[in-house]
């Protein structure tokens, strides 16, 4: 009798494009670059798409594809760890060229370049709950982690931070590089 | 009044910031922040860091390709008819 329920506009909606703001930003979060960061989006997608049976109904989706974004990152990084230091490198230089003229900017330059300095993992676990608004335990779920361990990586991502705000810009001084001409 | 609850650490401070803690937690970490200015302002530092890296990070970077809308839209498909099927199973 539940036979001709599947061809209804009943069928579930799952907003995917709308979560895409979400995916890019946590992408660039993890990969420090736009261009990789899109990359890992589209093969974090085609993951989800093979594994979609693992979805629970119910669930959170955006969770869910926060988590498969992270497992896809940690592969790639793991499948070309010798591209890492590569990677780090366009990551850093990418960081610099973004510092906008404003006061207000200089600013918040400042604090993303602190935020892509910290180690990967408390990069990913901050990203996750500062920025996406995961619960610790949903983030430690995407990051396959326990709870306790979630939270020391944000409290040592929040302690970074804080060192940078009491020593502002010590040993940032390659951005400082003034030209030879004078 | 010091009143026999858990005592406040990093860690609920964190969470504070985060916006982890059901209301009652929350309503003892502010009692503990209100009687101690260092913390306070740690706290404050801490949300007003929080709140600029939104707005630091909140561009996608203007990198995104037609190809990652549509392995999106596949997948919204793909997600639909799963559902489909466990009905049906």
């Amino acid at each position: 009798m539940l036979r001709k329920q599947g061809m209804k506009p009943s069928m579930p909606r799952f907003d995917i494009i709308g979560q895409l703001g979400s995916l890019r930003r946590y992408a660039r979060s993890l990969t420090r670059d736009g261009v990789e960061a899109e990359d890992l989006v589209h093969d974090a997608l085609v993951r989800a798409y093979e594994r979609r049976g693992t979805f629970r109904s119910g669930g959170n989706l955006r969770a869910w594809l926060l988590s498969i974004v992270h497992n896809t990152f940690i592969d790639r990084v793991r499948s070309r760890r010798s591209e890492a230091a590569r990677l780090e490198q366009a990551g850093y230089l990418a960081d610099g060229s973004t510092s906008a003229p404003q006061e207000h900017s200089v600013r918040l330059a400042q604090v993303r370049e602190a935020f892509f300095s910290l180690p990967e993992e408390q990069r990913s676990a901050l990203h996750l709950v500062a920025i996406e608004g995961l619960s610790y335990q949903q983030a430690a779920n995407a990051s396959g982690v326990p709870l306790g361990t979630l939270m020391s990586r944000i409290g040592r991502a929040r302690a970074a931070l804080r060192q940078m705000e009491e020593a502002p810009a010590r040993g940032k001084n390659h951005l400082r590089i003034v030209g030879g001409d004078s | 009044m010091t009143a026999l609850v858990d005592p406040v650490t990093d860690a609920d401070l964190d969470a504070y910031v985060d916006d982890q803690l059901d209301v009652t937690r929350r309503i003892e970490v502010e009692a503990f922040l209100a009687a101690r200015p260092a913390a306070a302002a740690r706290v404050m530092s801490d949300l007003r860091t929080r709140d600029e890296l939104r707005v630091a990070l909140a561009g996608s970077g203007g990198m995104a390709r037609p190809a990652t809308a549509d392995a999106a839209r596949r997948l919204e498909r793909g997600l639909g008819r799963g559902r489909i099927f466990g009905v049906l199973q």
